[in-house]
């Protein structure tokens, strides 16, 4: 599934933790009193995490689904932690590290300037920064020379950082 | 804009660029597969964000359809098969350059001294564009008739203070009529909704104005991609 999920095809996953994902929040909402709407975020932040822990080799055997109940109830009490509407948080809860970087603004600025990208590039940027397909994996499934797509992932970066430069001018004018 | 500005440093040690990429495309792709998700386990498994009250099926199936005609029709006004999202929405409205600001024609006749010096002292506040002032002095009145209440909304609404614009524009709205005071506080009310973010009620008001209205073709060509 793993495998598979790296190379774009991710039906299998999405069938088989969405269709428990109810039964993930019913859990949650019983272990930690939550809400309807608090377990539903905190299952879907959890989901999230979840799949790219599965991307990056995190996850390799056991009970994946107790893992994603688990990981649920540890996003719902950071979720909190943020929202400051609580002071208590259980001790044996690790809370994962991860605050949102960009402000509504700036989203729109980065989908408009990832979308003046040519599809080569978006591919590439993605596979890389987002999938963490290392640049040597790429070449072999792309049938090039690794020093070639590490060139050729320099030029998308400058462009995209050039279509920032371009988009934000009349913004900050 | 701080965090893409860095992004565009062009002293940027590479390893920090990497970092912010990963960064900026993890939020990117989130968001969209989370939207992804929600939009199958809805279809798929009847999970919504928001609990239903029992699972009947005749009443979602409704539900559905109504939603399904509203988009249309939205879609259909704004005559773009492409819609902005709620952040986009939210800027458009707040970057929404009046070329004309509204005008109050500072006279008044009315049969109360006092009141006459406020509204005056309002009106002539608005025109000078000083909404503050106009705002202080509109809220002191105790009688408002339209004018007074869309005046007040509109200052509001230069403001940023949307969420008291629409209060007044409400009140306007309520007094009925077919009148520019009526248009023009159907406009800024939708304006409003989409500037505090309420995007989801910006549509439905913007979907109920007339098609063809001064108010709809406004707000059609502020929001058009």
């Amino acid at each position: 599934m793993v495998i598979e999920m790296k190379m774009g095809k991710e039906d299998l996953f999405e069938h088989i933790f969405l269709s428990h994902f109810e039964k993930t929040m019913k859990f949650t909402r019983n272990k930690y009193k939550l809400s309807y709407e608090q377990a539903y975020d905190a299952c879907m932040d959890s989901l999230l995490e979840f799949r790219r822990g599965l991307m990056e080799d995190k996850y390799t055997y056991g009970n994946l689904n107790y893992l994603f109940s688990k990981m649920a109830g540890q996003r719902f009490f950071k979720n909190v932690k943020k929202d400051n509407r609580f002071e208590a948080i259980p001790q044996d809860v690790v809370l994962p590290d991860q605050e949102l970087f960009l402000d509504a603004d700036e989203k729109i600025v980065l989908d408009r300037a990832w979308s003046k990208l040519g599809e080569g590039c978006r591919n590439l940027l993605k596979n890389y920064y987002y999938n963490n397909i290392k640049l040597t994996v790429l070449a072999e499934i792309e049938d090039r020379k690794p020093e070639s797509l590490r060139k050729q992932k320099q030029r998308c970066l400058n462009t995209l950082r050039m279509n920032f430069q371009r988009i934000m001018k009349p913004i900050n004018a | 804009m701080k965090n893409l500005k860095k992004l565009i440093d062009p002293n940027l040690d590479p390893i920090e660029i990497d970092q912010y990429m990963s960064q900026i495309l993890r939020e990117k792709f989130d968001s969209e597969l989370a939207l992804k998700y929600k939009a199958k386990l809805s279809n798929s498994y009847n999970v919504e964000r928001t609990q239903q009250p029992g699972t009947n099926y005749t009443y979602i199936f409704l539900i559905s359809a109504l939603i399904l005609l509203g988009g249309y029709l939205i879609l259909k006004q704004m005559n773009t098969s492409a819609l902005p999202n709620t952040d986009e929405y939210k800027l458009m409205a707040l970057n929404f350059d009046e070329k004309n600001p509204f005008q109050a024609n500072a006279v008044t006749r009315s049969s109360d001294g006092k009141e006459d010096a406020l509204k005056l002292q309002a009106y002539v506040a608005f025109e000078d564009e000083k909404y503050k002032e106009a705002s202080k002095a509109l809220s002191s009145i105790v009688e408002k008739g339209k004018k007074d209440n869309f005046l007040l909304g509109y200052a509001n609404f230069k403001m940023g203070e949307f969420a008291e614009a629409r209060k007044s524009f409400s009140v306007v709205l309520s007094l009925g009529g077919d009148d520019t005071y009526i248009s023009e506080a159907r406009f800024y009310n939708v304006l409003s909704l989409f500037a505090e973010g309420r995007t989801s009620e910006a549509k439905i008001a913007m979907d109920a104005l007339i098609a063809g209205s001064w108010e709809s073709k406004q707000l059609v060509e502020i929001f058009k991609n």
